[in-house]
């Protein structure tokens, strides 16, 4: 399973398929179908929103695709990677090496500063701490935040600067993916714009953002939207 | 940022929560480490004990009670057949009457009601204010020339003070030693001669017994004791076994040197369980004690490590999401847990050497006991007192700089076992489920 990790897929090819997908949970006496039956496939390098209302299943699809969750039944494959049956080592390195997941609540470490935020998934990946730190300051200088503010702890950073500061973190390993679960959903308009801008720029470096959100502003900003309904894709649109 | 530096920010950002941890296990681990130690005074105090008193079997004419003489004496020809048993490395005899004379006068104030080894007031005196109050007697002692460091009071022993205490070569001489405020009240010294049973025997020696009862003797060799009162034997033998595992095993053998009506065969058995219960009994409850401290202490760090891993299972998820296998997490909350051990370990050993003694005191307290070697026995006056006050059964516990090596090994121990829990509950933690929008 792990070569199939490092296994690079070619330009061409869609960076996720997905083919009958299924997420369903036991709730009570009750099946409640998170996904049911999706079927899909995200080219590389764009910008992808996943729009729809509260239940609709874009979070469950977005889970999925970072190996955050197991399917009911169906497959998925993520940069030629068969992420269903991913177990153990396998997943830890997908989810450090292949994707950065971008929260809605930020979910930074509160204990640590910004920049030992950023160092903190390169740590885990090994890096030494001199080259961590480098490149930590580096990602934190592209999103946006200046050297002043590196030393802050996230309580100390507005919201856009901690949504910022969790976006270089997610790209600290450099993963081919960035996943964003509602990454506008508790910042103001302004500011919210200027982060989907932020992400929008790295498409041009060839990552492929993939955003689940309500907002149409948001979608709107995207190459491919896909809509959302109920756990299956209403339809799938092309963006100028 | 090292994995030490974050368990330790990790720690102190919650003061509060870490402190209670420390405080309770620290006190669970004290009260464990302070068992530990009472119960090792305790053995060590059952073996001192036993040392003491445990080997000595004393044989004394039938009848006699206390520092009472039942008037008789066991046969010089029987004594020596002691001394060829099995098991046995020695027998010390003596022989033990009352000063019957009107020359000398008593060291010990009159009017001590029930006073050992006491004569009744003489007849036609007037007892002023109680029914049976006694004059102590002066005692007569003989022992044997050949120890010339006779023991006391088991294990007191005389100093002289001036003159000479007697030699083998003066086994069957007309001399004498006598205690200090007998010759005090008296008015000897050394070279003084008194008439004892009508023999002229001269004090070569003063002596202090540093007891009251002890200086109103006077001793002398034992043939000389025996000549001068007509007393065919001994009134004492202490027979010394060679382990107190063969005690019981010389008394029976004893007995058949000497039969029931002949001898009364005293072994320390008795004795020693009387003064070894209370010490028995607080080496079982600080064994108990010190059992349930570390199962409270296990307990407290079990719960401590769910409390936290539950409360912090959002971080689990970040660091899952971002790519924290189980095990690096579960690596950082076991160095969590392994500190606040340490610390509370630390903690714990100050608390056992504050009140490791406390604790070894209050199982004892009720306990206190007033003993001797046995009725009668002991080597120095023979037949005479043998009351040691003291608390044998008291606990000195002497608490080594060890603990602390033994308390880190306990909080290492702690800590291994605690981190079963977040080892365990880490692997169940799924992102999706605890990383869910607000």
């Amino acid at each position: 399973m792990s070569n199939s990790i490092v296994q690079a897929a070619t330009d061409n090819a869609p960076i996720v398929t997905a083919e009958k997908l299924c997420r369903y949970y036991q709730s009570a006496d009750t099946t409640v179908k998170a996904l049911d039956g999706v079927s899909l496939s995200f080219p590389r390098g764009r910008m992808i929103a996943i729009k729809g209302s509260s239940g609709s299943g874009k979070t469950t699809l977005l889970n999925l695709i970072g190996a955050f969750d197991k399917p009911s039944s169906g497959s998925i494959t993520v940069d030629g990677v068969d992420v269903a049956h991913m177990h153990g080592g396998s997943e830890v390195k997908y989810r450090l090496n292949k994707v950065g997941f971008v929260f809605q609540s930020y979910y930074l470490i509160p204990n640590m500063t910004a920049l030992e935020n950023v160092m903190l998934p390169m740590e885990l990946s090994g890096l030494g701490a001199k080259k961590r730190e480098a490149r930590a300051r580096e990602l934190l200088e592209k999103v946006g935040i200046d050297k002043t503010r590196e030393a802050r702890k996230p309580a100390k950073l507005s919201g856009g600067e901690q949504q910022r500061v969790a976006i270089a973190r997610a790209l600290a390993n450099d993963p081919p993916i960035l996943l964003a679960d509602e990454p506008t959903g508790n910042l103001d308009s302004k500011t919210g714009r200027r982060i989907v801008d932020l992400l929008g720029t790295l498409t041009r470096e060839g990552k492929t953002v993939i955003i689940a959100t309500h907002s149409t502003e948001v979608a709107a900003a995207a190459d491919i939207t896909v809509d959302m309904l109920d756990g299956g894709i209403q339809g799938q649109s092309q963006n100028n | 940022m090292g994995l030490l530096k974050r368990s330790f920010l990790n720690l102190i950002r919650s003061p509060g929560r870490t402190g209670a941890f420390v405080a309770i296990l620290a006190v669970s681990l004290g009260l464990a480490l302070t068992m530990y130690e009472v119960h090792g005074a305790t053995a060590g105090q059952l073996g001192n004990i036993g040392a003491q008193i445990g080997t000595d079997i004393t044989v004394r004419p039938a009848g006699s009670f206390g520092t009472a003489s039942s008037g008789s004496t066991l046969l010089q020809t029987d004594v020596n057949k002691l001394k060829t048993l099995e098991h046995v490395i020695s027998v010390e005899s003596s022989t033990t009457t009352n000063y019957a004379g009107t020359v000398l006068t008593a060291a010990v104030p009159t009017s001590l009601p029930g006073g050992i080894n006491a004569q009744p007031a003489p007849v036609g005196t007037t007892v002023p204010t109680r029914a049976f109050t006694f004059r102590m007697g002066i005692q007569v002692s003989g022992l044997d020339p050949a120890d010339a460091t006779p023991t006391l009071m088991g294990g007191g022993t005389i100093s002289m003070v001036s003159g000479t205490y007697f030699t083998p070569d003066q086994s069957d001489a007309d001399v004498m030693v006598i205690g200090q405020s007998l010759a005090k009240a008296n008015n000897l010294q050394v070279g003084s001669k008194v008439d004892i049973e009508g023999t002229q025997v001269e004090v070569i020696g003063v002596y202090s017994s540093g007891q009251m009862f002890g200086d109103n003797m006077l001793i002398m060799p034992i043939s000389t004791v025996q000549r001068l009162y007509n007393l065919d034997g001994v009134t004492t033998a202490v027979v010394s076994a060679d382990d107190v595992s063969n005690v019981d095993a010389v008394a029976t053998e004893i007995r058949t040197v000497f039969d029931a009506n002949t001898a009364d065969v005293v072994t320390a058995t008795d004795e020693y369980n009387r003064i070894g219960s209370s010490v028995t009994n607080a080496a079982s409850s600080s064994q108990t004690g010190m059992i349930v401290s570390f199962i409270v202490a296990a307990a407290v760090v079990l719960l401590a490590v769910l409390l936290v891993v539950r409360q912090r299972v959002r971080e689990i998820g970040i660091f899952k999401a971002i790519g924290a296998s189980n095990w690096r997490i579960g690596l950082q909350f076991g160095i969590e847990t392994l500190l606040i051990s340490l610390v509370a370990a630390v903690v714990g050993t100050g608390i056992t050497f504050i009140f490791a003694q406390k604790v070894a005191d209050m199982f004892t307290s009720n306990n206190s006991t007033q003993t001797g070697r046995f009725p009668g026995g002991g080597s120095g006056f023979g037949g005479g007192m043998q009351v040691i006050s003291g608390n044998i059964g008291g606990i000195h516990v002497v608490v080594s700089p060890v603990v602390l090596l033994i308390a880190l090994g306990a909080g290492v121990g702690l800590a291994l076992i605690a981190s079963i829990v977040p080892v365990w509950y880490i692997a169940r933690v799924r992102p999706a489920e605890v990383l869910r929008n607000e």
